[in-house]
């Protein structure tokens, strides 16, 4: 006997929080902060929201809302139109979240973002080396990364406190 | 279930448009996007606090961390300095006397000196460095309500960071000299030797259109020529440190404070044209002539 799982109840409401947080972490995207003579990008952590996406939003919303994010990232960071957009409309495609199991946490969302992570930097580098001709600062990246992963725990709690006000007890 | 298999069809569909859609972007602005569009003031007007505000705490770490190490280096820099003081007075002396033979030789000889860099300097704070792993720009503190305009040249303690790209109210973006887009007018401060200094977004700028190959040498120090009107000449850019490559001079340390040179311009033909008739009569005869002169020769 096969056991269906209960189908997801869509809300889309839930992607007015997500759109706002991606649109405020954008505008933060392209500073850096400067510590130790070094500058420390805030590059990833748009990306950080992908990987937290909330799995009740349906599936073309959430992509087109992606999109104009990553026109809006790639407008403030003076990057190539297109860009920003097809890192996130890629990492989406590859996670799924709204086809993902439920569950909230520290553990799964760090492993959620540690993939959006591994592979925004995949399509980021690849698209970057197609429109410039030339590789990233991969020191810079690193740098970014290791921010991303500071501030990671802070905005999964963040995320689970919004999820748990507006979800209850659905995941 | 029927309805959500029609939703991940659809949620397919809509995801595979998208993703050839950013594709077909980038492909159109690809070349677009190798050169720095204007970029959004009013965005970089909003980061300016906010990066000044993020950094503040870590300014703070990094102060209270160094407190004791910043005290040891004072007093060496103190004893240093001291007897550096010393003889520079001997040196200034030296200089004042040579500035004024120098400045009677020039009034004698009627030489018209132009190009100089501006006395006069806007101080700002570097806030951010903006942008992504591909663009290299800097983001300052201060805009056009500090007289900061477009084109005018950054140099940091250790030589010319870039130049202004775009002005806010507040803020002002700065193109740096290793960024893909940028393109400098340059010479050999050792033999005057002509070149164009081009970014390449991976750390050392590289020197092309060079007009005399023998004129440059591993060693030579790089300074903006003045060429084309945009840059004040005798700005240090850096060093040539193998052929071709000039490493940068502001690269030696983080830039923290920066002076931006106001520096007007070369007159160009706009400008000729709001001339009165009287000059620009003066000027076409002078072309005229220089004309017979080359048909002639």
């Amino acid at each position: 006997m096969v056991y269906a799982s209960p189908p997801v109840i869509r809300r889309n409401s839930h992607l007015v929080p997500a759109g706002l947080a991606l649109f405020i972490l954008g505008l933060v995207a392209p500073l850096h902060v400067s510590l130790f003579g070094a500058s420390w990008p805030l590059l990833w952590l748009p990306l950080a929201m992908v990987g937290l996406w909330p799995r009740q939003a349906s599936c073309v919303p959430s992509t087109l809302l992606l999109f104009v994010a990553g026109l809006w990232v790639d407008w403030v960071t003076l990057g190539a139109v297109g860009q920003w957009p097809l890192v996130f409309v890629g990492v989406y495609a590859i996670m799924r979240p709204d086809l993902a199991d439920p569950g909230r946490g520290l553990v799964r969302g760090l492993s959620r973002c540690a993939g959006a992570l591994l592979m925004g930097l995949v399509i980021f580098v690849l698209s970057g080396w197609f429109i410039y001709g030339v590789l990233p600062d991969f020191a810079l990246l690193s740098r970014g990364v290791l921010v991303f992963a500071l501030t990671l725990p802070l905005l999964i709690a963040f995320r689970d406190l919004i999820a748990a006000y507006t979800s209850q007890d659905d995941f | 279930m029927a309805r959500a298999k029609s939703d991940r069809s659809e949620g397919r569909l809509g995801l595979v448009f998208l993703i050839v859609l950013a594709i077909i972007l980038l492909f159109v602005g690809r070349d677009a996007a190798k050169e720095r569009r204007a970029t959004p003031t009013l965005t970089a007007d909003i980061q300016a606090p906010i990066a000044s505000f993020l950094g503040r705490p870590f300014r703070a770490i990094e102060m209270s961390l160094n407190i004791r190490e910043d005290r040891r280096r004072a007093l060496e820099e103190n004893r240093v300095l001291r007897r550096e003081l010393i003889a520079t007075r001997r040196e200034i002396d030296r200089l004042a006397a040579m500035q004024t033979r120098l400045a009677r030789l020039e009034s004698t000889l009627n030489i018209r000196v132009n190009g100089d860099i501006p006395q006069d300097k806007i101080i700002a704070r570097v806030v951010s460095d903006p942008g992504s792993p591909f663009v290299r720009s800097f983001l300052l503190s201060a805009g056009a309500e500090d007289g900061i305009r477009q084109g005018w040249a950054v140099v940091s303690d250790a030589g010319l960071v870039g130049h202004i790209l775009s002005v806010g109210k507040r803020s002002a973006r700065i193109l740096r000299l290793d960024d893909l887009n940028s393109r400098i007018a340059v010479m050999s401060e050792r033999t005057g030797a002509r070149a164009i200094l081009s970014g390449s977004n991976e750390g050392m700028p590289t020197l092309k259109f060079i007009a005399d190959a023998e004129g440059w040498d591993v060693g030579d120090q790089v300074v903006t020529s003045g060429d084309g009107g945009q840059l004040p000449q005798g700005l240090l850019i850096g060093e040539v440190i193998e052929p071709g490559k000039v490493a940068l001079a502001y690269q030696a340390e983080p830039v923290d404070w920066v002076a931006v040179l106001p520096f007007d311009h070369m007159v160009d033909d706009q400008d000729v044209e709001g001339l009165g008739e009287d000059e620009q009569g003066t000027l076409s005869n002078q072309n005229a002539g220089t004309d017979a002169e080359a048909e002639a020769g």
